[in-house]
């Protein structure tokens, strides 16, 4: 099961995202749920980078499938809503596939 | 910049089991950078499961237990209390 624990400070600023572990639907190459999440959580953090210019730290290990990304300053409104769009993106494939395969969580730091 | 590799989070082939039954390629978990060293916000630090060491200053917690830093700055592993250990990050001294 892939797990996505985004962090939001008390007020309503998001902090940081990990997403890890491998999603199980199927094996490499055929696991479309890993394929839904993979495209939603990358593409975050590349229009985060290359569209918005946001300062964010990331780091990713492909083999034990995990990500890291650090907004370094309080996120812009157009940062934050793409974080509501990747929860969105989210939290639809758990509802369609199962919450064996994704979950996630927003905690208040 | 990511490449937008559409399997990152699947299980990867070639992780099959051993002889024995368990998952050969046991996750490789431990400290990822050491105590004093120089870390960027986002790097991964710790990997665990469970919390041996918890997260401390300007130290962010994955789903997996992962520790991962929330600052650039200094890595440090501190005791806390008798048996407790965390790992925090402090900002590194910018020159006056």
């Amino acid at each position: 099961m892939t797990r996505a624990v985004i962090e939001r400070t008390g007020d309503g600023h998001y902090r940081s995202f990990f997403v890890s572990g491998h999603a199980g639907y199927a094996e490499e190459g055929e696991d479309i749920v890993c394929a839904g999440i993979s495209a939603i959580v990358i593409n975050t953090i590349n229009c985060l980078e290359d569209l918005l210019h946001e300062p964010i730290g990331y780091e990713y290990d492909e083999e034990s499938g995990d990500i890291s990304c650090v907004f370094k300053k309080v996120p812009s409104q157009k940062a934050s809503f793409l974080i509501d769009t990747m929860i969105h993106g989210l939290e639809w494939i758990r509802l369609t596939y199962g919450e064996e395969y994704l979950s996630y969580e927003i905690k208040e730091v | 910049m990511l490449q937008l590799n559409l399997q990152f989070f699947a299980h990867k082939k070639g992780m099959g089991s051993t002889k024995n039954g368990r998952d050969s390629n046991a996750k490789r978990l431990g400290a990822k950078k050491a105590d004093g060293q120089m870390v960027k916000a986002g790097n991964i630090l710790y990997r665990q499961r469970g919390t041996s060491i918890h997260p401390g200053h300007n130290v962010g917690l994955g789903g997996d237990d992962t520790l991962y830093a929330l600052v650039d700055g200094v890595l440090k592993f501190e005791r806390v209390g008798k048996s407790k250990k965390r790992a925090s990050v402090y900002p590194a001294q910018t020159e006056a």
